[in-house]
């Protein structure tokens, strides 16, 4: 009986998360070195719960996780850096206006008027630099992606209310990349 | 063994519950890491008002979950109570049964009442016309703003067409008054000419506007306009917004001589008016948005609330049920226990209220029951004390009755025997057993029914009380003299309740004022006869003395005659001293004898003497030494040999033999004779004195046998002998002598 309550306690908070929250995926990887950089896309990211969350006014932002690893044989892999950026868009309805900000480039805001660039600009990463302090060649290295909704503010009083919602969510899963580095 | 499993059970549950409580606060401890990570509260909300809303909400669930466990846990336990048929769990259905019907109903009801109104209220929050409304409110800022924009790149493109159209460009005074008109005239806020090197050559501004308030031109857009591409645009800024518009002043050629750049400057107020009406849009997008979360969290609310009231009302209903069905439950097994014969059960249910005041008449009830059962109790063990006493006491008098040697019958007033004892039922030949409470008439014989309704008869004709009557009964053969006290009975108010009939025994008193009659005869004729006996032989001799010579021989007439005298003389006074020996037999001088060695001493006296007739002698060797006189017991022996022999007459049997009854501590001894036998009314007179059926006999002989057993307090009868002749019976008591 107890088993049975703390399963139930649990499910009531992990089962809602877990149903609703959006299948997005990494595409178009593309390595590009020396320097190191990566480009690539987010598909999947905007359904229209969340379209129409950033459409509401409600500021949203996509975090994005590179990891980077030196794999090894024979014991675990040796995790070499890790950078995190986002990218956050508000809407401006009054001027009909989306008001971005990079911070991989820099992170000074900007504004596009149309949705479609807006989706574009959010969901794409080009040439981000990724500067390990050294990589030794010849070693492979294994470069981990992955994107998430970091989160829409919802008003205060519905933080409260939905706390168990997770409807303007997703998450992709992590995409790897091995490659061996040359000089 | 109750108590220390008890015990044990307590101890299991506490280390259950330690278990519990060990397993909750983890559970909780991660059901907020979990919520920690899942939930994504917004960035301004204080951590410490997350951790309080996280516990709250956690709480809240743990004893919901906790309730439902409980409730459930109840619910199974009633059905199992209710399957077992425990007392009261059918009247704690019922109760809880109904509690949940009314709470149930009014709750449901008043649950989906406020789903329809909120759903209708949320639906009403979203209609169309308010939608439309903001939508229109926004539409018109939206359109203000572009068509300011429009006016404002409108205006500085014409601006700069007049002044390159009007060669104003190389009359600094002519510009600086152009745009000062323009500026009046377009209410805009400034106007400023780039030249073409992108130095600000002339700058208008209006009176209304500070100069602070606008900011300086993007520069890039300077350098697209003097490229020859026209923009415009609004920038925000903190508190207003500001419409530019740049166009470039064209050169014929296509060349371009500078760029113009008009700027209007958006009033606060309006700007202001105009983000209300964005942010109430806004608001309005977003809670559309949450319509459906919204409409979810309230019917979960609700729903969380409905339950909880059901859920307390099961509660309370089984907490009422309990509070009613416990001393009901109290209250059956007290009745059970009181039932049972446990009157010192309480039952200890403390209430004010009516089930209380029936506790408590319970309580009182039981013991008044056990005072009432107290007084009984010792009212019976007096009744028993008294029926004992009454037992003791009849018994007792059962005792006396069946040791008297006097008979005593009772009988009811309709004639059933009430009481007999063993001698008036041998007197009366039957049985107590089956004579008691049957009628008098279907117990006794023929003539003693006789003898007993002529006297009931002459007592009711005479109304006597009383009536004294002798009867002559046979016990076993013999005959009796009874004498016969009829008593009536009567209680204390003078009512006849029956009669007692006392039968004394008269037989040997008979018999012993007949001994003694026949003694002082004896004595009297042994005196009166035995004086002139010796005379009278004294002259019988004389006369033959002195006149038997005088008579020839041949006259024997004078010599038999004073033979005879003599001789009869001296028989008579055989006959004289037999009489004088009865009237003067000694008494009986008891020591310690051994029966069988006296019997083997008189048996060697006939042996030798006696060839027709058979003595034979059979003794029992475990007959003890009895108290008896021995020349007296030898006598009767003697006596009673010497009658069976004579009995016998020529060829036959007499035998003798002891017995030890040794139950009845008797020694039996019993001569046997296979003569002619006895008539059984010879057999009533037999011991009595002077009665012979010999012709020689004096007829004391038995008299004395008799006389001499009753002096060793034994018993003598006669009986006929199998399969003929007679056979006398002693009995003598066996008493512990001391040799």
């Amino acid at each position: 009986m107890k088993k049975l309550i703390a399963l139930l306690m649990i499910s009531v908070w992990l089962l809602p998360a877990a149903a609703l929250a959006q299948v997005a995926s990494i595409t178009d990887f593309a390595l590009s070195r020396p320097p190191l950089k990566v480009s690539f896309q987010v598909d999947g990211a905007f359904n229209r719960d969340i379209e129409e969350a950033i459409r509401s006014g409600l500021p949203a932002s996509f975090n994005f996780i590179i990891k980077l690893e030196k794999v090894n044989t024979f014991s675990p892999n040796e995790n070499i850096g890790r950078w995190e950026f986002r990218h956050t868009v508000k809407y401006n309805n009054l001027h009909d206006e989306y008001e971005l900000a990079l911070d991989e480039t820099g992170g000074k805001p900007f504004k596009v008027k149309n949705t479609e660039e807006m989706k574009m600009l959010m969901a794409s990463c080009t040439n981000v630099a990724v500067e390990p302090a050294h990589l030794v060649p010849g070693e492979t290295y294994r470069l981990k992606v992955k994107a998430e909704l970091d989160s829409i503010d919802l008003p205060v009083i519905l933080n409260y209310m939905f706390f168990f919602l997770e409807a303007f969510d997703f998450e992709t899963d992590w995409h790897y990349h091995d490659f061996t580095h040359t000089i | 063994m109750n108590d220390i499993q008890s015990i044990e059970a307590e101890a299991r549950r506490r280390k259950r519950e330690l278990y519990i409580i060990l397993a909750v606060v983890p559970a909780i401890l991660l059901l907020t890491y979990v919520e920690s990570h899942v939930a994504s509260l917004g960035s301004g909300i204080p951590i410490a008002t997350n951790i309080f809303i996280f516990g709250l909400i956690n709480i809240n669930i743990i004893l919901l979950i906790l309730l439902i466990f409980l409730v459930l846990r109840n619910m199974v336990k009633l059905f199992m109570e209710r399957k077992s048929r425990l007392m009261g769990s059918r009247l704690r259905t019922k109760l809880v049964t109904a509690f949940v019907s009314l709470s149930i109903i009014p709750t449901f009801l008043l649950f989906f009442v406020v789903i329809g109104f909120i759903n209708k209220s949320i639906d009403g929050w979203f209609g169309i016309k308010v939608e439309d409304s903001l939508k229109e409110s926004l539409e018109l800022a939206q359109n203000y703003y572009r068509d300011m924009n429009d006016r404002v790149a409108s205006a500085s493109r014409a601006l700069a067409l007049t002044a390159a159209d009007e060669g104003l460009l190389h009359d600094s005074e002519k510009v600086a008054g152009f745009i000062e008109r323009k500026l009046t005239e377009g209410d805009f806020s400034t106007i400023e000419v780039y030249a073409a090197d992108g130095a600000r050559s002339h700058f208008a501004i209006s009176s209304k506007i500070n100069r602070n308030m606008i900011p300086d031109v993007d520069p890039l857009s300077i350098s697209k306009a003097l490229k020859g591409e026209a923009t415009g645009w609004v920038q925000t800024l903190d508190t207003s917004d500001v419409v530019w518009g740049i166009a470039p002043i064209p050169l014929p050629g296509g060349k371009v001589a500078g760029a113009m750049v008009v700027s209007y400057y958006v009033p606060r107020s309006l700007v202001e008016k105009m983000k209300e009406i964005s942010a109430a849009f806004q608001g309005y997008r977003q809670l559309k948005l949450m319509k459906f979360h919204v409409k979810a969290s309230y019917f979960t609310i609700l729903l969380i609330i409905t339950l909880l009231i059901v859920f307390f009302s099961i509660w309370i209903g089984r907490y009422l049920a309990k509070m009613l069905t416990v001393p009901i439950h109290e209250l059956a097994e007290g009745t059970h226990a009181v039932a049972s014969g446990n009157l010192d059960y309480r039952i200890k249910v403390e209430s004010d209220d009516e089930i209380g005041l029936l506790v408590k008449s319970f309580n009182r009830m039981t013991e008044d029951l056990k005072a009432g059962k107290m007084n009984l109790e010792a009212a019976n063990l007096d009744l028993r004390r008294t029926n004992t006493e009454l037992d003791q006491r009849r018994q007792y008098i059962e005792i006396v009755l069946g040791n008297v040697p006097a008979g005593v019958v009772s009988i009811d007033k309709i004639g059933r025997l009430v009481s007999i004892n063993r001698v008036a039922a041998d007197m009366l030949g039957t049985d107590e057993g089956r004579a008691l409470g049957r009628h008098y008439r279907e117990v006794l014989r023929e003539e003693d029914r006789e003898v007993l309704r002529e006297m009931f008869r002459e007592m009711s004709e005479m109304e006597l009380d009383s009536m004294e009557r002798q009867m002559r009964v046979t016990v076993n053969g013999a005959s009796m003299t009874v004498l016969v006290n009829l008593n009536a009975l009567k209680d204390e108010t003078g009512s006849y309740i029956g009669m007692v009939a006392v039968l004394d025994d008269l037989t040997h008193l008979l018999k012993t004022q007949r001994m003694s009659a026949w003694k002082e005869v004896a004595r009297r004729i042994a005196h009166e006869i035995k004086n002139p006996l010796t005379p009278i032989k004294l002259s019988a001799q004389r006369l033959r003395k002195k006149y038997l010579d005088r008579f020839p021989q041949e006259d024997t007439v004078f010599d038999e005659c004073t033979m005879t005298i003599i001789k009869q003389v001296d028989d008579l006074k055989n006959l004289v001293n037999e009489f004088s020996n009865f009237a003067r037999m000694p008494a009986a001088n008891p020591s310690p004898n051994d029966l069988n060695e006296i019997v083997g001493e008189v048996m060697a006296l006939y042996k030798s003497g006696q060839r027709k007739v058979k003595i034979e002698s059979s003794v029992d060797q475990r007959l003890p030494v009895l108290d008896i006189d021995r020349d007296q017991i030898k006598r009767v022996l003697i006596n009673l040999i010497d009658n069976a022999v004579a009995a016998v007459e020529e060829e036959g049997v007499v035998s003798v033999e002891t017995h030890f009854l040794e139950d009845l501590k008797l020694a039996r001894l019993e001569v046997a004779d296979t003569g002619g036998g006895i008539q059984a009314e010879i057999k009533q007179r037999l011991f009595e004195p002077y009665f012979s059926t010999k012709k020689t006999g004096t007829g004391l002989g038995l008299a004395i046998v008799s006389n001499i057993i009753s002096d060793h307090n034994g018993y003598i009868r006669v009986r006929d002998n199998q399969p003929r002749g007679t056979r006398f019976v002693i009995e003598l008591p066996v008493k512990a002598v001391a040799v």
